[in-house]
């Protein structure tokens, strides 16, 4: 009974049904997107962070084999290569035998090449002063300071905005709810004459307020996959592979959650706080 | 019984719209609440169904004092009572039976019940007719009969009229005034709002008259 008063609830004040669900919707979508933004630019930070490289070049005599083996037991190194110059043109010469004189003259160094984390490159570089046998190192980490400078950035730019939007969107909700309230209240008066209880009045209402919040936050996280799909696609059409790990729909399954159930929250505090206005008693 | 002890009842801190008030309606009284416009007839009323509670003293509904009930208690009591207004207050988006029937459909009464209470009622007052149509669609008149149905149809030991024929002509005026006398008849008790000149002069019954929050004659 008190049920079908809440679906029936719904459909008899459809306007602000219709602008409930629509606030939801948009508000679980766009905290989706932009969550989803930084939640991708954090793993795009994570991994420009951990590819910092490090060449090493060997001082004469010194066997870039040994070098390598040396360094990879550093801490802090979480990838590495080497480069042995002679070797290196040999393999060239036999690939190109066609311009082997360009290759006779030419000069290629040894080198190892070290990739480690930005957290760890200045310990890495100072373990590596230490090291014998080193003539060189290069360290060229000013580029990469300051992307990850300018994606931290864009991450608290989006984290800001879904601050405003959470304001923005519990304004609009509680603007429908009030709409609503107003459409209610002569029937809420008219029930509490006729002898209702608090209980019957208000279960309805926040039955259909429930229900309401999780239509619209359903719609907004299959907004949110939608487009997660057609914007995948596109990226991966236009910007090929360096951008294939920006995945829109990686959102964790618990964030996800969390928004849903922060939506249907938003709706349930606006739908009940609109309702104790309409209490008219003194 | 309605009993009203030494009530006052004050809107912020100066206007007295109810000044000591004492006044006791028996079970059966049809009584006329008058006064000019201000005098505080609708205090008087909204005190009884709690709408507001006295400023001071107190107010007793058939043994229950109503300005210190619990608001589940007060849904409870106001199923004895029912309660009738200027405005009709009917809901638009209803049809007239779901409109008359409707506090028995809150209080949860099954469906035959509710079938054979109303029908009794609607037959009474020659709005039977009327039962499929929308309250828009009805003349004021048969608007406030229906509004009266409603308030009649769970049988209450109280009936409150806050000035029920303010918006009708003379004729709906005598059929609505003959709605309550239907009721008095039966026993129930009528408290009656009004100042409609016509209506005082064809009432039988007792007179309570407000002037400036106090009562001059009873
Ligand atoms: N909610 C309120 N807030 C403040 N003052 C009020 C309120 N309701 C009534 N009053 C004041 O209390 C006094 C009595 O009002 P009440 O409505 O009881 O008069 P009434 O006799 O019903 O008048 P009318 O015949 O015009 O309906 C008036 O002075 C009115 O202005
Ligand atoms: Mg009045």
């Amino acid at each position: 009974m008190i049920i079908r008063k809440s679906f029936k609830d719904i459909f008899r004040h459809k306007l602000s049904s219709l602008l409930v669900v629509k606030v939801t919707a948009l508000f679980v979508f766009l905290s989706l997107v932009f969550l989803a933004a930084a939640y991708n630019l954090e793993i795009v930070r994570k991994k420009l962070a951990s590819e910092v490289r490090v060449t090493v070049f060997p001082a004469e005599g010194y066997d870039v084999k040994d070098l390598a083996e040396k360094i990879r037991k550093l801490e802090g190194v979480t990838g590495i290569t080497h480069m042995d110059g002679s070797a290196a043109l040999d393999l060239l010469k036999k690939r190109f035998p066609d311009n082997e004189i360009i290759f006779t003259t030419a000069v290629m160094p040894d080198l190892v090449e070290v990739r480690t984390d930005i957290g760890s490159v200045d310990l890495l570089r100072k373990m590596l002063n230490k090291l014998e046998g080193i003539s060189d190192i290069v360290v060229n980490t000013s580029w990469l300071g300051s992307a990850i400078n300018m994606l931290d950035i864009f991450r608290y730019g989006l984290v800001v905005l879904i601050v405003i939007m959470f304001v923005i969107s519990v304004a609009l909700i509680y603007y429908a709810t009030r709409l609503g309230a107003l459409q209610r209240k002569w029937e809420i008066t008219i029930f509490r004459l006729c002898g209702a209880t608090e209980w019957y009045i208000r279960l309805p209402y926040l039955l259909s307020s429930v229900v309401l919040g999780v239509a619209g936050a359903v719609t907004g996280v299959l907004l949110y996959y939608f487009t997660g799909v057609l914007l995948g696609t596109a990226v991966l059409r236009f910007s090929g592979q360096w951008l294939s790990s920006f995945d829109l729909s990686a959102l964790p399954v618990y964030v996800i959650l969390i928004v849903l159930f922060v939506s249907v929250m938003i709706g349930m505090i606006g739908n009940y706080t609109a309702f104790l206005k309409t209490d008219n008693t003194e | 019984m309605i009993i009203f002890d030494s009530v006052t009842k004050m809107y912020g801190s100066r206007v007295y719209a109810l000044n000591d008030i004492n006044l006791r309606i028996d079970k059966g009284d049809f009584v006329f609440v008058t006064g000019r416009s201000g005098a505080g007839k609708s205090t008087l009323l909204k005190l009884i169904y709690g709408h507001n509670k006295p400023s001071s003293g107190s107010v007793s509904v058939g043994n229950v004092d109503v300005g210190s009930i619990s608001s589940r208690r007060l849904a409870y009591l106001r199923r004895q009572m029912g309660i009738v207004f200027q405005d009709f207050k009917l809901l638009w988006d209803r049809n007239i039976f779901d409109n008359i029937t409707l506090p028995l459909s809150i209080w949860g009464k099954r469906l035959p019940d509710i079938r054979r209470a109303s029908e009794r009622i609607m037959k009474d007052f020659d709005v039977w007719k009327l039962k499929d149509l929308m309250p828009y669609q009805l003349s004021g008149g048969e608007q406030q009969k229906v509004a009266i149905c409603r308030a009649m149809v769970g049988e209450p030991w109280i009936l409150i009229a806050d000035e029920p024929t303010g918006n009708l002509d003379p004729d709906s005026t005598r059929e609505v005034f003959n709605m309550f006398n239907f009721a008095a008849q039966a026993g129930t008790t009528i408290v009656f709002a009004t100042h409609n000149e016509s209506l005082i002069e064809m009432h039988r019954g007792r007179f309570v008259k407000l002037e400036k929050g106090k009562v001059v004659s009873s």
